[in-house]
C-alpha cells in the first residue's frame, strides 16, 4: 500500500476526473479546497500520477477513437486498422515532463474563486506532448463544469497556443487574441497519431458549434464565433497541407457531411440573429460572412479535391490523393460543397434580396 | 440671508456627422477565356453600362452610391457615403444661491454639463438618423445593381463563348433568346 499525504490524495484525484476516470462530482470539490502546495510531491504520489498517465491517457485515446478501423497516411503509403495497428504500439508512447506535474500541482493549490492567487507559467518550448495532451484533457473535463473560466484558463498563452484546444473550442478563444495556434505539435509523428484518435470528438464539436449557431442572437457575439472559426481552420488547414496530412482534416468533412443534409436553409446559421435597429449592411454582411466561417472553408477542401482529381497513378502523392478523394466522395463532397455555395450566396446582399433582410 | 437666483447657461456643438456603409462581393464569371481576356471583355461591357476606369478599377457613382469593380479578380465594392454639419443650440436654466462666487459657478458649471450630455445625444441621433438613411439608399440600389451585374455577367461570358467557338472552329449558327439569355453556337470542326 503506497501513502499520500492530503494533498496528494487531491491531486491524484483531479488527475483521475481529467482522465474521465472520476466523475465531476467528486473532484471538483476539491478546486475549492485551495490547500497549500508543498515543496515537493513524495515519491510514492509521483510513481502514482506516473501510472494514471502511462495507463490513463492510452484508455483514453483508444475509447475516443483509436479502436476504430481508419484508413489514415503513413509516410506516403495509406494503412488501415486499429490505431496500434497502424503505427507500432512503442511509437505511440507519450512523454511527460515536469510541466504536467507543475500544471497538477497549480491546479490542485489554487482557488477557482481566486485564480490568480497563485502562479501557474509554463514554458511553452518545454512542455510535450503528453503535456500538452494532459492541458487538452484538463481543459475538455473543467470546460464541462464552467471551471476553465474560473480558473481563467482561455486567458493564459500555454492554452492560446494550444492547437488542439483551439480546434475543438474555438468559441472558448474568440476575441482572445489574433495570434494563430500552434498544430505543428499535431500533424507530425505520435501528435498525429492522438488527432487521428479524437477525430470523431473533434466531428461532435464541430457539429455542436454549427448546430448552436441558430440560436445565436448577438451579432457581436457571431462575428467573435466566426472570426475564431476562421483563424482557426485557416492554420490547421495550412498545417495539414504543409505536413501532407488531409486525412487529419476528415474530421470536418463528416461535420460538413452532417449540417448539409439535402434541403438545408440559410436560416440554420442566421436564424436567430437580431438586427440591432438601424444596423449597417457592412455590418450584417460581417456577421453574415462569419456564420458561414465554417462552409466557406470547404472552398479549400475542393482545391484539394480537384488537385486530387488531377493527379495520376505515376504522380507523387498518388495514394494521398486517393484517400482524400474516397473521403470526399464517402461524405458526398460534390453536393455539400454546392449546398454550402448556395447558403453563402442567398446570404450575399448583391446576390440575392434575402442578404439584405 | 440668501436669495435665489436663476443662472441660465446656453451652450452650442458644431459637428460634421459622416456615415458610410458598403457591401463587397465577388462576380460569378466563368473562366471560358484566360483571365485577362475575361477581365477585357468585362472591362469593355461595363465600360458601354457608364463605369469609368481609375487606377486599374472601374467606377460608377450614380444616386450617390459609388460601385467599384476590380475586372482581374471581380470584386465589387458598392458604397454609399454622406456627411452632415450638425449645428445644435440649446439653453438651460437653474436656480443658485448668488449670482457670483463659488455657488454660481459649480450651478453654472453642472448646467454646462448637462446641456453638453445632452447635445451629444442629439448629435448621436442625428448620425444614427443619417446613417440608416445611407444604408436605406444603399439597399435601394442593391436591387437595380444585381440585376445590372447579372446581364453583364452573362453578356460577358457569351461573348466569351462566342471567341471560344471560333477558336474551335468555323462558327455556322449563333442563336441568342435574349429572354430566357440562352444561347446555342453551331461549330463547324
Amino acid at each position: 500500500m503506497k501513502v499520500v499525504s492530503r494533498f496528494e490524495a487531491n491531486l491524484l484525484r483531479i488527475l483521475h476526473f481529467f482522465l474521465r476516470r472520476l466523475p465531476a462530482e467528486q473532484a471538483l470539490p476539491l478546486l475549492d479546497v485551495g490547500l497549500k502546495a508543498p515543496p515537493c510531491l513524495g515519491r510514492p504520489a509521483v510513481g502514482l500520477v506516473q501510472d494514471a498517465l502511462a495507463k490513463g491517457t492510452a484508455l483514453l485515446l483508444a475509447r475516443a477513437g483509436g479502436w476504430r478501423r481508419e484508413r489514415n497516411l503513413r509516410g506516403e503509403a495509406v494503412v488501415a486498422g486499429r490505431l496500434w495497428a497502424r503505427t507500432p504500439p512503442q511509437e505511440l508512447g507519450l512523454a511527460f515532463s515536469g510541466e504536467t506535474l507543475e500544471f497538477l500541482v497549480w491546479v490542485t493549490a489554487v482557488n477557482r474563486k481566486k485564480p490568480m492567487g497563485l502562479v501557474w507559467e509554463p514554458e511553452l518550448a518545454k512542455l510535450t506532448l503528453g503535456d500538452q495532451a494532459l492541458l487538452y484533457f484538463a481543459y475538455a473535463a473543467l470546460r464541462e463544469s464552467n471551471a476553465h473560466r474560473e480558473l481563467d484558463l482561455p486567458g493564459r498563452p500555454a492554452l492560446q497556443k494550444h492547437g488542439l484546444c483551439r480546434l475543438a473550442f474555438p468559441e472558448d478563444f474568440a476575441g482572445v487574441k489574433e495570434e494563430p495556434p500552434d498544430f505543428a505539435p499535431w500533424t507530425n509523428g505520435t501528435g498525429a497519431c492522438v488527432l487521428e484518435a479524437l477525430q470523431s470528438e473533434l466531428c461532435d464539436r464541430w457539429l455542436q458549434l454549427e448546430r448552436g449557431k441558430e440560436d445565436v442572437s448577438d451579432h457581436v457575439r457571431m462575428r467573435a464565433l466566426g472570426g475564431s472559426q476562421e483563424l482557426v481552420l485557416d492554420t490547421y488547414y495550412k498545417a495539414v497541407e504543409e505536413a501532407g496530412r488531409l486525412d487529419l482534416a476528415r474530421f470536418l468533412l463528416r461535420a460538413a457531411a452532417s449540417v448539409l443534409p439535402e434541403g438545408v436553409a440559410a436560416q440554420r446559421w442566421v436564424g436567430g440573429l437580431q438586427a440591432p435597429m438601424g444596423a449597417r449592411l457592412a455590418d450584417r454582411a460581417a456577421t453574415y460572412r462569419a456564420a458561414t466561417a465554417f462552409l466557406r472553408s470547404l472552398e479549400r477542401m475542393a482545391v484539394w479535391t480537384s488537385r486530387a482529381r488531377g493527379t495520376g497513378y505515376f504522380d507523387e502523392g498518388y495514394a494521398a490523393s486517393q484517400l482524400w478523394l474516397a473521403d470526399w466522395e464517402h461524405c458526398d463532397g460534390d453536393a455539400r460543397l454546392a449546398r454550402a455555395r448556395e447558403i453563402i450566396r442567398h446570404l450575399d446582399p448583391l446576390k440575392t434580396n434575402e442578404g439584405q433582410s | 440671508m440668501s436669495r435665489g437666483y436663476r443662472i441660465k447657461v446656453r451652450e452650442s456643438l458644431r459637428r460634421v456627422i459622416r456615415a458610410h456603409d458598403r457591401v463587397s462581393t465577388q462576380l460569378e464569371l466563368l473562366e471560358v477565356l484566360p483571365s485577362e481576356q475575361m477581365a477585357q471583355l468585362l472591362t469593355q461591357e461595363l465600360e458601354g453600362r457608364g463605369f469609368q476606369q481609375k487606377g486599374g478599377t472601374l467606377v460608377r457613382k450614380q444616386h450617390g452610391v459609388t460601385v467599384t469593380i476590380d475586372p482581374k479578380n471581380g470584386t465589387v465594392t458598392v458604397e454609399s457615403e454622406t456627411s452632415q454639419e450638425a449645428a445644435l443650440e440649446g439653453e438651460t436654466a437653474g436656480r443658485g444661491y448668488d449670482d457670483l462666487g463659488p455657488n454660481s459657478r459649480e450651478v453654472e458649471k453642472q448646467l454646462r454639463g448637462q446641456l453638453r450630455q445632452s447635445l451629444e445625444k442629439q448629435a448621436e441621433e442625428k448620425a444614427a438618423e443619417l446613417q440608416s438613411q445611407v444604408t436605406g439608399r444603399l439597399e435601394r440600389e442593391l436591387g437595380d445593381l444585381r440585376r445590372e451585374l447579372d446581364q453583364a455577367v452573362n453578356r460577358v461570358t457569351a461573348e466569351a463563348l462566342k471567341q471560344k467557338a471560333a477558336q474551335i472552329g468555323q462558327i455556322k449558327e449563333i442563336t441568342e433568346d435574349p429572354q430566357t439569355g440562352s444561347l446555342t453556337i453551331v461549330v463547324e470542326v
